[in-house]
């Protein structure tokens, strides 16, 4: 209860309630699934200090860290797909942006299968009828 | 009033849209060698269907979560693909049926080569989902499924001996040239075809295409509830259609030419056509929706964009996908191999991959956290579980009896 | 020791299935089995051209449905035939049954072509009648032959 690293406010647990979940941009479109996170504060297999601070959450990682969670090992860091964690909005039972995700790296397959295959194939553009 | 005719719509479409090219096929394969001895395995899959897709829809329509996004989530990446894989697989094998499906109907309506309508099959399925509205394909394809009715009628029409009808019925059980571990084999494989996995996909996926609020849920349940058992009374009525005209003949079914030739026995030609048009309605309208449900199931998983209430460039990996799965439906097809055989190991395996998606619906529907304080009930957990047992029952036995009948033969 | 008795188990329920699996097979192509299926597949096909033809002449079906259903039986009998064609045998009277059953099948394919023709134009689809219901009849002989096999075999 006196636990001084408790914060504020609701706790999430990053497992349950932030990987694989859907991310929505402020819009309400689907951008990716959380496929890992980036934390700061801690490097991997050191040991963590007693007293020191606690680690945050610096961004959603997409792309390859799918393939990584799955089958092992880690993605060369210039591979990383992010989404820093400041453009989170809210965090429910998705996960939403305050921004529109089209211009994030993490849709650039959809915006590349869009302009080069789908765009191009007549009624690509338009509304269904 | 307009409320009204909207559940009856529904409740038309639930009919139309409960028979694909599975059941067709399994139901007059089942009646041509058992009579109605395994009518009670329809029973059992309407019920089944009925409580699946409710739950599905619930799910959706609180959560405004597709059933993949949530496997995902509650699996994790590592058992969710592979709970992926299996399904998209067994659901790409059901594409291929049902486009094979929509072939043979046509072949039965000019006796052209099926191979040669097969590009044709796929292109048109193609074009209705790149341009169509959603409830557009939904209302026309069940709409004209309807008229599978005619099956009942030609029930009627031949005026069969109820009596024995109602024996086979009552007493389920092989007849003496057949073997237990047949009768069994294809008690799963009817109860595969009445409960395919993609249903539920495109259910739940569907209620998030329609933007459905837990204000729609009375509407899903009435056309569920009442929807899936009338087309449970249609499947029945195919395979007494083959238990009346086809079994004293020994006739035990290979193609969809044998399905029809009791309805042209009963009603003629009039008859006939009615027939034809209802399989190429729900064959047709049944590979719709294992196309979208095959770019659903991917889409959710990985998070992409997706939904036929998007225009295409804003779901572009959802469409891509499906494309490609048509493509592949049709070069399985092209090889040459029999329609009608796919479909039967479609529904087997979709009773083996049965498991993966309605225990995850199940726990969901439990789960506060997504559900409030509409998890589900008593009643309504205590029926699901019977499923689950009668399901991985199920999923179990399929394989051993797959191999030990031969298929069936 | 130990480790290689454990080897030797482990090795033999690998096997097991296997060998399940070997037994169904060969089960399944024993000549009398794939006798029975084929005189099965025949007796279906036949039956299914005869009410097609039937129902052709009565004027209740479409003809582009009877042409599939004609097409559909002969694939039927055609495969009947060749796995009948394709299976060894042992007793004289499993040799004698052989030639018999690919005689009737044949019978079959011909009641049929005869059928298809007359459907394009050639011939009179009369005529395809009494040549299916030959094969039905001599099918129906080999069934009682089978099963009388069966019963003298038990």
């Amino acid at each position: 209860m006196n636990d001084p690293h408790r914060p504020a406010g609701r706790v999430l647990d990053a497992h349950l309630h932030i990987l694989d979940r859907q991310v929505l941009d402020r819009d309400g479109v689907p951008v990716t699934t959380v496929d890992d996170l980036e934390l700061d504060g801690i490097e991997p297999g050191a040991p963590i200090e007693p007293d020191a601070p606690p680690p945050t959450v610096a961004a959603i990682l997409t792309g390859p860290d799918l393939a990584t969670r799955i089958f092992g090992g880690r993605p060369p860091e210039s591979r990383h797909i992010r989404i820093p964690w400041k453009l989170v909005s809210e965090v429910g039972t998705t996960i939403r942006l305050g921004i529109t995700g089209y211009i994030l790296d993490a849709t650039w397959t959809e915006r590349w299968v869009s302009e080069h295959i789908i765009a191009r194939i007549p009624g690509g553009r338009h509304d269904p009828e | 009033m307009r409320r009204i005719f909207a559940v009856a719509l529904g409740i038309l479409t639930a009919i139309g849209g409960f028979v694909d090219i599975g059941d067709l096929v399994t139901n007059a394969i089942v009646g041509s060698r058992f009579g109605l001895g395994l009518a009670w395995v329809v029973l059992v899959g309407v019920v089944g269907i009925c409580v699946y897709a409710q739950m599905s829809g619930r799910v959706a329509a609180v959560s405004g979560r597709a059933t993949f996004e949530i496997i995902r989530e509650r699996l994790g990446p590592r058992a969710g693909l592979a709970n992926l894989g299996a399904s998209f697989l067994i659901n790409l094998l059901t594409v291929t049926a049902e486009i094979g499906g929509v072939a043979l109907s046509l072949q039965l309506a000019t006796s052209v080569d099926p191979l040669l309508w097969v590009p044709v099959a796929a292109f048109g399925v193609w074009i209705v989902i790149w341009r169509a509205r959603f409830k557009l394909l939904e209302n026309v394809t069940g709409l004209l499924g309807l008229t599978l009715i005619v099956f009942a009628v030609a029930l009627f029409m031949l005026s069969p001996d109820w009596g024995s009808l109602a024996g086979q019925a009552l007493q389920p059980g092989p007849p003496a040239d057949e073997q237990m571990s047949t009768y069994w084999f294809y008690a799963i494989a009817l109860f595969g075809a009445a409960m395919t996995p993609y249903e539920v996909f495109f259910f739940s996926s569907g209620a998030i295409e329609e933007k459905w609020t837990e204000k729609d849920l009375a509407t899903s349940r009435a056309n569920v509830l009442v929807g899936f058992p009338l087309g449970g009374v249609l499947s029945i009525a195919i395979a007494g259609c083959a238990a009346v005209v086809l079994l004293p003949a020994s006739i035990d079914v290979t193609s969809l030419s044998q399905v029809v030739l009791p309805v042209a026995e009963a009603g003629g030609k009039l008859a006939l056509s009615f027939a034809i048009v209802g399989i190429l309605a729900a064959t047709f309208g049944a590979a719709l929706e294992t196309t979208l449900s095959s770019g659903y199931t991917l889409a959710q998983y990985f998070g992409w964009s997706w939904g036929k209430f998007r225009r295409p460039a804003k779901a572009a990996r959802f469409h891509l996908a499906m494309i490609i799965c048509i493509f592949v439906a049709m070069a399985i097809l092209a090889t040459g191999v029999d329609p009608i055989l796919v479909t039967e190991y479609s529904v087997v395996f979709s009773a083996v991959a049965l498991p993966l998606t309605y225990l995850p619906i199940l726990i969901i529907a439990n789960d506060r956290e997504y559900m409030g304080d509409k998890v589900n009930g008593r009643a309504m957990n205590l029926i699901g579980s019977v499923y689950l047992v009668v399901i991985l029952v199920a999923a179990i036995a399929a394989i051993p009896l797959l191999i030990v009948t031969g298929a069936g033969s | 020791m130990p480790e290689s008795r454990r080897g030797r188990s482990k090795r033999a329920q690998a096997l097991a299935p296997l060998l399940a699996l070997t037994i169904v097979l060969s089960g399944c192509s024993s000549p009398a089995s794939t006798f029975d299926q084929a005189i099965g597949q025949g007796v279906a096909a036949v039956e299914t051209a005869r009410i097609a033809v039937d129902q052709q002449l009565d004027d209740r079906i479409f003809p582009t449905t009877t042409i599939t259903a004609l097409g559909d039986a002969r694939r039927e009998l055609v495969d009947a035939s060749t796995s009948v064609s394709e299976t060894d045998t042992s007793t004289e009277s499993d040799a004698a049954l052989r030639t018999d059953l690919l005689e009737a099948l044949a019978l079959g394919v011909t009641g049929v072509n005869r059928a298809r023709d007359a459907m394009g134009g050639t011939g009179s689809l009369e005529d395809a009648v009494p040549a299916l219901e030959r094969a039905s009849d001599a099918l129906e002989a080999l069934e009682e032959r089978a099963t009388e096999a069966e019963g003298a075999r038990r």
